[in-house]
């Protein structure tokens, strides 16, 4: 109690310092007073009790700092003294400190925003109870991670019981849900019994999943939905539980609403509604027995005193058992090697499992880097600057030595300029975070899924903080170390300017540093670039102006569609588009333009033997016959489907060039027959045989990166597959018929849902969401670098040219032409960029080597890139050196002697 | 000087101005003649302990300052006691009295006592 009132006095004494020291002045003046009265009264004469009684009282100066220090705000009140010092120094040189702080805000807000993008994809914890007890389970197949199949889930969750409780989940995925009026989309995550209790999320009505409703198929039609889904669609209604919705026909019960704020244990994905496993309504039986159909991904809880590492070591030999059991029950000595070589990898998973974070880490962590290095960049330019300055105080420094200051006083002083400059700078850098993330979000938007919250948390706001610490130490206190490092003596007598030489060589050294960064991130940048140009310019194989995607659900809410009906349906749907003005024409296929929804099919060829055992592995498509018309992809040899090609006809179908190549070494396949298995490897007699009756050119698939896979294309008519896109191509502008045609194709049939519309530009655009994020942003960051290298290098050179103004004035009064002054101005500019850029060359290739993985078709050591950005760098070093070399051309010869 | 070489410890000092408030207001100065008084010249406190005490005390509540007009139509600042102050007083004064007590028992020990 007492010592917060200490407290509270000693925060009132910072606050009223003034009015206490005036106080006490007072104070003692009237104690002053009051002795000479009582002595004068006792009879000494006025002059002699003044004398008397100032002899007695000593010191007033003493007493007052005695009583002063009582309060213990006095011990931090020099601190205090040094920053209002601090303060009052920066107002007084506002153009210095308004270029430092813009400086530090344009460098912390860089790291900040990227930072945040981090946080949110990496860091975030899972919105889950004790999310550091949660492991991650995947399987490392030589080429890469494959999620588990049912059985494989089931086992590992049964034996590996006594270390962990696992939980199994699919991805989320588009469908369409049948509540009171026609279908509508929503993404569906089908779990494990156990997810919400195992994660730990509550529901906030009803109750959770739970392990009965999730036994050995079929499981209970139930659902949780998400907060989001029911805000959105039942405007949180709690009499949404008991409800009845319906998906693929069958019918669920609504149980629960999970608690607000949980989307996913994976970062970024959204869900409407969570199903039990076992639920799944018209799901193959082969999906359940077997390992044929990999499709979970699995996320453990470490029971109690379970370490990591024990539970690594415990699981190891479960998937061991399931390994061996695919591998024994296939006859396939391919995938049996395959599967042999893979093992498990457990994994701290409090972050949740995401394949977007897969996918980002790379970019995301080179941006970081990136971000890194213009921070230095500008860091550099602030010690630079307080260098500079540095120098210009030499006198000051040098009379407060001289004075008894202390050296750590000084540096104490410098350090807290510093941090001052850089809470400035960081606070602003964070609000340019706030700002950042959103035009980042925007840029990210093909990447990332619109729920995904990348704006800065306290997290982004400790990283900001941290890092203006950093650049505080770094521009503050190792330049005010070398700044008070001076004989007082010396700079007093020689006047105070000083050489500076000490400045110029550490000045020189930094932005040697600045060029030589600034160089390879405009190296990076210039290959980003060039990258993307070739993948935009990348041969696709079909022609993406002027079409539409629709996706579509054909089985919404009924009974599955007896495959003729569908194959009716379709064609009515196709009509109906044909039949809208301005519409060329419609198709429809099983996997979408660049979509990952690929289906990948063993197959036999009759006639050719696998070599070495090897199964023959293509990518399959089921297209209707005007796909190739409407997507432009060229029929190089024999013919496309047409409508003859009916269920009662001859089985035919089409290959890509890549498949003629892998398959028959070049030459025309068409005649050959072909035929699809339903288990690993089959021969010509087990699987129906379809004639090759032509080949199109090849078309990206999946990726715009890889070339074009072999794909097997076979008619609508002659196959069972669902189809899950409408490509509709226009005559004119393709967004002013989009949603008319969405509504005419919305309208033909209740059984069909639109559940997404894009034209095909836009999905080519999308999935070079990334390249062109890295691209866009290496670029902003690459010419950022280089605006601060360039300020740092001008201000360099205008220093060092001021600290030769008399040697130049000595120069024209010889007879030194502009045209020499000018030379000399400007050798001092390009010295420290060739050295940089000697520097940053070998550097900038070294880097190059480690992002080749990134680029497409861009050779590391692009000599246009290397070329153009030195270009770029020497264009910017002569607009640096230009200013001061004008300058220096107009000294006044007789002036600059008359100086000392 | 005379109070430190009186010995006089800080927390003396800040009961004996205690007490010499609990009859009437006094300032700074008139606190030290007080004392001195009082004494009999035995105590000389100087402003350089008397300040500071004084602005301990005025801290930590105990005593507080206001400032009136003397008798010599001087501005002053009389301390008075605050409820707090009096309380501390007689806490420190029993205090006091029973270390008193017991130094002085010691010092009065003879072996045979013993």
């Amino acid at each position: 109690m007492a010592s917060l009132r200490r407290f509270v006095a000693g925060l009132k004494g910072l606050f009223r310092g003034k009015r206490l020291e005036r106080e006490l002045d007072e104070e003692l003046q009237s104690y002053l007073e009051s002795s000479v009265d009582m002595k004068v009264r006792s009879g000494m004469t006025p002059e002699d009790a003044r004398r008397a009684a100032r002899a007695e009282l000593g010191s007033v100066e003493a007493v007052k700092d005695q009583t002063r220090d009582v309060g213990w705000e006095t011990t931090i009140e020099p601190l205090w003294r040094d920053v209002r010092y601090a303060v009052r120094t920066l107002r007084k040189s506002p153009a210095f400190a308004a270029v430092v702080v813009v400086t530090l805000t344009l460098g912390i807000g860089a790291n900040s925003a990227i930072f945040s993008a981090v946080n949110a994809i990496m860091l975030r914890a899972l919105p889950a109870e004790r999310p550091d007890e949660l492991v991650s389970v995947t399987a490392l197949y030589p080429d890469g991670t494959e999620p588990f199949s049912y059985t494989a889930y089931r086992r590992i969750a049964s034996d590996g019981a006594r270390l962990v409780d696992a939980i199994a989940a699919s991805t989320s995925r588009r469908d369409a849900l049948t509540i009171d009026g026609p279908p509508e989309a929503v993404d569906v995550k089908w779990v494990s019994g156990n997810y919400f209790t195992t994660l730990g999320v509550p529901t906030t009505v009803g109750r959770p999943l739970l392990i009965s409703d999730d036994p050995q198929p079929p499981g209970m039609a139930v659902a949780v939905i998400s907060d989001t889904f029911w805000a959105r669609r039942f405007g949180r209604d709690p009499a949404v539980v008991g409800r009845t919705v319906r998906l693929s026909g069958a019918a669920f019960v609504i149980v629960g609403v999970a608690r607000r704020g949980f989307a996913s244990e994976t970062p970024g994905e959204t869900v409407d509604l969570w199903m039990p496993l076992s639920a799944q309504p018209n799901a193959p039986s082969w999906i359940w027995k077997g390992h044929s159909t990999t499709w979970l991904s699995i996320l453990a809880r470490r029971r109690q005193g379970v370490s990591l590492a024990q539970a690594r070591a415990g699981l190891e030999p479960v998937y061991e058992r399931v390994r061996d059991a695919v591998a024994a029950d296939t006859d396939s000595a391919d995938f049996r090697r395959s599967i042999l070589a893979s093992r498990l990898r457990v994994s701290e998973a409090s972050t949740g499992v995401s394949r977007l974070r897969d996918n980002l880490v790379t970019p995301l962590m080179l941006l970081m880097g990136i971000v890194g290095l213009v921070l230095l960049v500008a860091c550099a330019n602030v010690a630079n600057l307080m260098l500079t300055r540095a120098v210009t105080r030499r006198r000051e420094m040098a009379m407060c030595l001289a004075l008894g200051a202390g050296r750590s006083r000084l540096v104490r002083q410098g350090t807290l300029e510093a941090l001052f400059l850089a809470a400035i700078g960081g606070a602003g850098g964070f609000l340019l975070a706030i700002w950042g993330t959103s035009a980042l979000s925007s840029l990210l938007s093909g990447v990332l899924p619109v729920m995904l919250d990348i704006s800065p948390d306290w997290r982004v706001l400790v990283f900001a903080g941290a890092i203006s610490c950093a650049t505080a130490v770094l521009f503050g206190f190792f330049p005010s170390l070398s700044a008070t490092a001076l004989d007082p003596l010396d700079v007093l007598k020689s006047g105070g300017g000083g050489r500076g030489a000490s400045r110029i060589a550490f000045g020189r050294t930094l932005v040697t540093m600045q060029i030589a960064v600034s160089l390879v991130l405009l190296v990076a940048a210039g290959l980003f670039v060039r990258s993307l140009i070739r993948l935009k310019d990348v041969d696709l194989g079909f022609d993406p102006n002027q079409v539409m995607l629709f996706r579509v659900n054909p089985s919404a809410g009924q009974q599955p569609i007896p495959i003729e009906a569908r194959r009716q349906l379709y064609r009515q749907v196709l009509e109906r588009a044909m039949s809208m003005p301005g519409v060329d024409h419609a198709s429809a296929s099983f996997s979408g333009v660049l979509s990952s929804e690929t289906w990948r099919n063993v197959i036999t060829i009759e006639g050719l033997a696998s070599p070495d055992g090897r199964t023959l592995r293509t990518f399959a498509n089921v297209v209707t016959p005007e796909y190739f018309d409407v997507m432009r992809i060229r029929v190089l040899r024999g013919r496309a489907f047409t409508d003859d090609d009916r269920a009662q006809a001859a089985n035919v179908a089409i290959v890509n060039d890549a498949f003629a190549r892998q398959f028959f070494g070049g030459a025309v396949p068409i005649g050959k027959r072909v035929g699809l298995c339903s288990s690993e490897s089959c021969g010509p007699s087990a699987a129906r045989m379809m004639d090759i009756v032509g080949v199109v050119e090849d078309a990206k698939y999946s990726n715009l990166r890889q070339p074009a896979p072999p794909i097997l294309y076979m008619p609508f008519a002659q196959v069972e597959q669902r189809l899950g896109e409408i490509q509709v191509r226009t005559a004119g502008d393709v967004s002013a018929v989009g949603s008319s045609l969405y509504r005419a194709l919305a309208d033909v049939d209740r059984r069909l849902t639109i559940v997404g519309m894009m034209t095909a530009r836009d999905r080519v655009d999308a999935s070079l969401a990334t390249p062109n994020m890295v691209a866009r942003l290496s670029s902003v960051f690459g010419l950022l670098a280089l605006v601060l290298a360039a300020v740092g290098l001008s201000g360099l050179v205008a220093y060092m040219t001021t600290q030769r103004t008399q040697e130049i004035g000595i120069r024209i009064a010889l007879g030194a032409g502009r045209r020499e002054v000018r030379r000399l101005v400007l050798g001092n500019t390009l010295r420290p960029v060739a050295l940089g850029a000697a520097v940053g060359i070998p550097a900038a290739l070294a880097l190059a080597r480690l992002l080749s993985g990134l680029l497409y078709q861009v050779d590391p050591f692009d000599p246009v890139v290397l070329s153009l950005s030195l270009g770029i760098l020497a264009a910017a070093a002569l607009v640096a050196g230009y200013l001061p070399a004008r300058r220096a051309v107009r000294v006044d010869p007789i002036k600059a002697l008359r100086v000392e | 000087m005379a109070s430190e070489a009186s010995g006089l410890v800080q927390g003396t000092l800040h009961m004996l101005i205690l007490k010499t408030l609990t009859l009437e207001p006094l300032h700074g100065y008139g606190i030290g003649v007080r004392l001195e008084q009082i004494s009999q010249g035995g105590f000389l406190v100087q402003a350089g302990s008397l300040f500071p005490a004084l602005r301990r005390l005025e801290r930590d509540s105990l005593i507080r300052g206001e400032w009136r007009v003397t008798e010599n139509n001087r501005r002053a600042k009389y301390y008075h006691l605050t409820p707090q102050g009096r309380a501390r007083l007689t806490r420190e004064t029993r205090q006091w009295e029973a270390q008193m007590a017991a130094i002085a028992r010691i010092l009065a020990a003879t072996r045979e006592a013993l």
